[in-house]
């Protein structure tokens, strides 16, 4: 998962009740703001700001001034994974393929092609184009021996990427090295030519992953000097970095300003993709977010990168709804862990889906402006929605009410052996359910709907409310800490696809002892098989088709409690064309203008 | 004098690294977050950590550890790498240091000028319309959080968002050599915000003192000698009055070059309290250590300067 912003995704501040929900149209097609009039619970969505391109309407030059409250992490490409840096280094590198704001397709940008993926799924070839040149002072043209650069940085321990073997699952890489290590598993025929070979049938699923920054080319041997670093030297000045993009880093102060000019080097016309609008993009980051939300909703020029505070939400939505985009992003889910009793029993959990009033968690989060309440695990904006049941789910009983049904649950309850409807068994080492959540709002508020549902079941309780880092590094991402309940989990996708949505949050083979987002630590072997043979087919058609039998079975084994599916609210000036990136739900820097 | 400073001076090297020892062993025995967990980002697999934990030196005995830090910090400056920023924590925080100090100075000038003055002039009036218009205001100058007032002072008088279009608005600052009008403008309001209950609070504590000073035999007889009642009020009445003032102006001195956290947020002026705020906010250890180290390094040294203006200010008072 791209880690979010903190007025996103994460269980974090009150700028999470900024989160809104929109409805999405066809698997293939995210719905932002402008296709739909209204979400499924009633919220209109006419007005909005229009989001999509609009070449004939945008305008060439200018300087595009962009303001945020959170700062940024890792403009190295191939640590960057945070969706605040992602509006930069998108802007500044040239990955492989992209996905464009108007389609969900991976679009060709360095590569020359579509990747051409072998019938077993175990090589992938791409061919790049000729004469992309990188800025100066290097001013030389890319090779495919710097794209297979970009990925050896990328199992450097010392550059830190957070999603490489993960999605890269090549032969002879590993991410113990501290060198920028040849990788005997990447061969450069020629000089546009990459050969990735790859250790199980994943082509088709790191096809899509090409779209991630790492891949973007870094002149082969530049970074030896800075990688020898902990952390690299690249990341700690970018604007010593190596640019392909139509955008250069002039200049950085960490967590406070932000410049880029042109690069003088790229040509949009072997680009094809981005327009690349402004002459120049100034950022500046640290501002309070109340104070930023509505000094863009005031000025004519300004592009707020992450969400405005509930306050400023309702504002804009009330009186300025035309600089408000409101588009889907991601999903919250609480988590029960299915290796620990009482939870290790599918029908009490089953039971739990059925209490569980989900309304309260959407009113938690600030109701019906953030999200809709959700019935399963692949989310609006993901293809393959529809597949797995849009908005309805699969229909299970367990989840057939919103706001919790007694009697199902009692139902549940009788099959796991307690015919009173209450639980008297035993529990782990707590000594009672253990729920671990964010102290910060919404956190607390979400223990809360958690532990009524299960008093009501007879469960004894115990409610530990910590700062986000803590809960991930200590408590739910750590799986010897065999915490019971983490009710403020969420995902986002880091591409459009369903693996991206399922594979890290419920498949086993995701399960890592320390920093796990397998909250449930569920280990299901026909999920993972599902998950495992999705990967690797081709046809899109085929493909959602396993995925959502995947996700039916994930809500089968009853692994969370589908909370949320969220939305994300962005605003702008009343004169600026901000253009969003539906995949990443934040700006576009390349195809936003000015004016 | 000078042994009484080379003696302070010394005792301020142990209190730091007291101050040091205390923050290291919280976050060690205490830690909020795995630091190599943060650093090592989503999903890392063991062998990340392994190795990013040994470049840490996290899989080293506390003692080791802290040997290694308090080292690196005094021989070397070296406060680490910010998790969040990839940055050396000590560049971070002196790039950010002339914020914090711009902030501090100005709202010094005003918060000293404005309460000295408002509160001699409540003790030498008393009881009077001005006197209670005064002190009403400075107890709602005192109660009104910083956080707050800057929220509404933004939104009453800033260019760009407020009512009334006066004053720069937040995200305004820049480098007093990068251009002076500009940073002077920037800091209009911040420095009104951080100075009204400062300055309120050194009203009231000046009131009080001045009126038990003015009572003091010493008093009358410079009035008794024909001396003009300014000068007596302000030569001897004042000055006497003063040097609990000038105690808490030291600490408050102090203080705010640790960072003005409340202010520096809403105005985002990137100085050292916001750096801590994002620390904070982020687990970011290194730079919560730095941060608390610089921000007792200030107050100790304002202090100690506050003890040798006693010795100006009070012919009483020798020190040895």
């Amino acid at each position: 998962m791209v880690r979010l912003s903190r007025t996103a995704l994460a269980p974090l501040a009150l700028a999470a009740c900024t989160i809104a929900v929109a409805a999405c149209g066809s698997s293939n097609n995210k719905t932002t703001s402008g296709s739909r009039s209204s979400t499924p619970a009633g919220l209109s969505l006419s007005g909005l700001a229009s989001t999509k391109p609009n070449p004939s309407a945008q305008h060439m030059g200018g300087t595009l001034n962009v303001i945020s409250a959170e700062g940024w992490e890792h403009l190295d490409p191939q640590a960057s994974y945070f969706q605040i840096d992602y509006l930069v280094v998108y802007a500044t590198q040239t990955p492989l393929y992209t996905f464009t704001p108007t389609s969900d397709t991976p679009q060709p940008l360095l590569a020359s092609g579509p990747p051409q993926v072998s019938p077993d799924g175990k090589t992938v070839t791409v061919h790049i184009k000729s004469g992309w040149k990188f800025s100066p002072p290097v001013n030389r043209v890319v090779t495919s021996k710097d794209v297979a650069w970009a990925f050896e940085r990328m199992f450097n321990a010392n550059v830190q990427n957070g999603y490489a073997s993960g999605y890269f699952p090549i032969v002879g890489a590993s991410q113990s090295g501290t060198t920028d290590k040849p990788i005997s598993g990447i061969s450069t025929p020629d000089a546009t030519t990459i050969v990735f070979h790859l250790t199980k049938p994943f082509g088709e699923t790191m096809a899509k992953a090409l779209t991630l920054p790492g891949t973007a080319a870094m002149p082969a041997g530049s970074t030896v000097a800075a990688d020898k670093s902990s952390p690299s030297k690249l990341d700690s000045n970018p604007t010593t970095q190596t640019f392909t993009g139509p955008y250069m880093i002039k200049s950085y102060s960490p967590g406070r300003q932000l410049v880029l000019v042109r690069n003088p080097n790229w040509s949009r016309s072997l680009d094809g993709i981005r327009p690349a609008y402004a002459d120049k993009i100034v950022w500046n980051a640290g501002a309070d977010p109340a104070v930023a939300a509505r000094q863009t909703l005031d000025s004519t020029n300004l592009l707020m990168a992450d969400g405005p505070p509930s306050p400023e939400l309702k504002l804009a939505y009330q009186t300025k709804k035309s600089q408000l985009s409101i588009a889907p992003l991601g999903a919250y889910y609480a988590a029960l862990n299915t290796t620990v009793p009482p939870f290790n029993n599918v029908n009490l959990r089953r039971a739990v889906l059925a209490i569980e009033n989900r309304e309260a968690y959407l009113l938690a989060r600030g109701g019906q402006l953030v999200g809709e309440v959700a019935t399963h695990f692949i989310y609006p904006e993901v293809p393959g929605f529809q597949q797995a049941g849009g908005f309805k789910g699969f229909g299970e009983d367990f989840l057939a009410s919103p706001t919790g049904n007694k009697t199902v649950a009692c139902k549940y309850m009788k099959l796991a052996g307690y015919p009173n409807c209450k639980y008297t068994g035993g529990y782990g080492q707590y000594g009672s359910v253990l729920i671990v959540g964010a102290n910060t709002d919404p956190g607390p508020q979400e223990m809360q709907v958690v532990q009524s549902g299960l008093q009501q079941l007879g469960f004894k309780t115990t409610i530990k409310a910590v700062p986000q880092q803590t809960m991930y590094s200590k408590f739910c991402g750590y799986v010897k800490a065999h915490v019971n309940v983490c009710p403020t989990a969420g995902w986002i996708e880091d591409f459009p696809d369903p693996y991206a949505a399922l594979f890290v949050p419920f498949s086993g083979e995701a399960i890592v002892p320390i920093n796990n987002s397998n909250w449930a630590v569920l280990n299901d072997p026909v999920v993972n098989h599902l998950i495992d043979q999705g990967a690797g087919i081709s046809d899109l058609t085929q493909r959602y088709q396993v995925f959502a039998q995947a996700d039916k079975r994930i809500v089968d084994d009853a692994a969370a409690i589908p909370e949320v599916w969220a939305n994300n609210a962005l605003v702008e000036g009343s004169k600026v064309h901000g253009v969003l990136d539906p995949w990443n739900d934040d700006w576009n820097l390349s195809f936003s203008s000015p004016s | 004098m000078v042994r009484y400073i080379i003696r302070r001076l010394l005792w301020v090297i142990v209190l730091l690294i007291v101050v040091s020892f205390v923050t290291f062993t919280i976050f060690y025995l205490l830690p909020s977050a795995d630091p190599a967990v943060l650093r090592a980002g989503r999903a890392p697999n063991p062998a990340l950590i392994a190795h990013i934990r040994h470049v840490l030196g996290l899989d080293r005995p506390f003692y080791v550890q802290y040997w290694r830090y308090i080292k690196a910090v005094i021989l070397h400056f070296d406060f680490g790498y910010s998790y969040q920023f990839s940055q050396p924590v000590k560049s971070l925080i002196l790039s950010r240091l002339p914020a914090t100090i711009s902030l501090t100075v100005g709202a010094v000038v005003i918060w000293v000028s404005v309460g000295v003055t408002a509160g001699a002039v409540s003790a030498i009036r008393r009881r009077s319309f001005l006197d209670r218009f005064t002190m009403i205001g400075s107890l709602v100058a005192i109660s009104a959080p910083s956080y707050w007032l800057g929220l509404i002072s933004l939104l009453l008088f800033s260019k760009d968002i407020g009512k009334f279009h006066i004053f720069d608005g937040a995200n305004t600052y820049v480098g007093l050599t990068a251009n002076p009008g500009r940073w002077f403008g920037s800091l209009i309001l911040p420095w009104l915000v951080l100075a009204a209950s400062l300055a309120a609070f050194y009203a009231r504590l000046l009131r009080s003192n001045l009126i038990e000073a003015m009572s003091e035999d010493y008093i009358r007889t410079a009035r008794a000698k024909g001396l003009r009642e300014r000068r007596v009020i302000w030569r001897h009445g004042v000055r006497a009055a003063i040097t609990p003032v000038v105690t808490a102006l030291g600490i408050d001195i102090g203080f705010l070059l640790g960072g003005a956290v409340l202010v520096e947020t809403v105005f985002n002026i990137p100085g050292v309290g916001r750096l801590a705020y994002d620390g904070i906010q982020n687990s970011d250890l290194p730079i919560i250590q730095g941060t608390v180290l610089f921000g007792a390094f200030f107050i100790v040294i304002a202090n100690l300067v506050v003890d040798i203006a006693y010795a100006f200010l009070d012919p009483r008072v020798r020190y040895t």
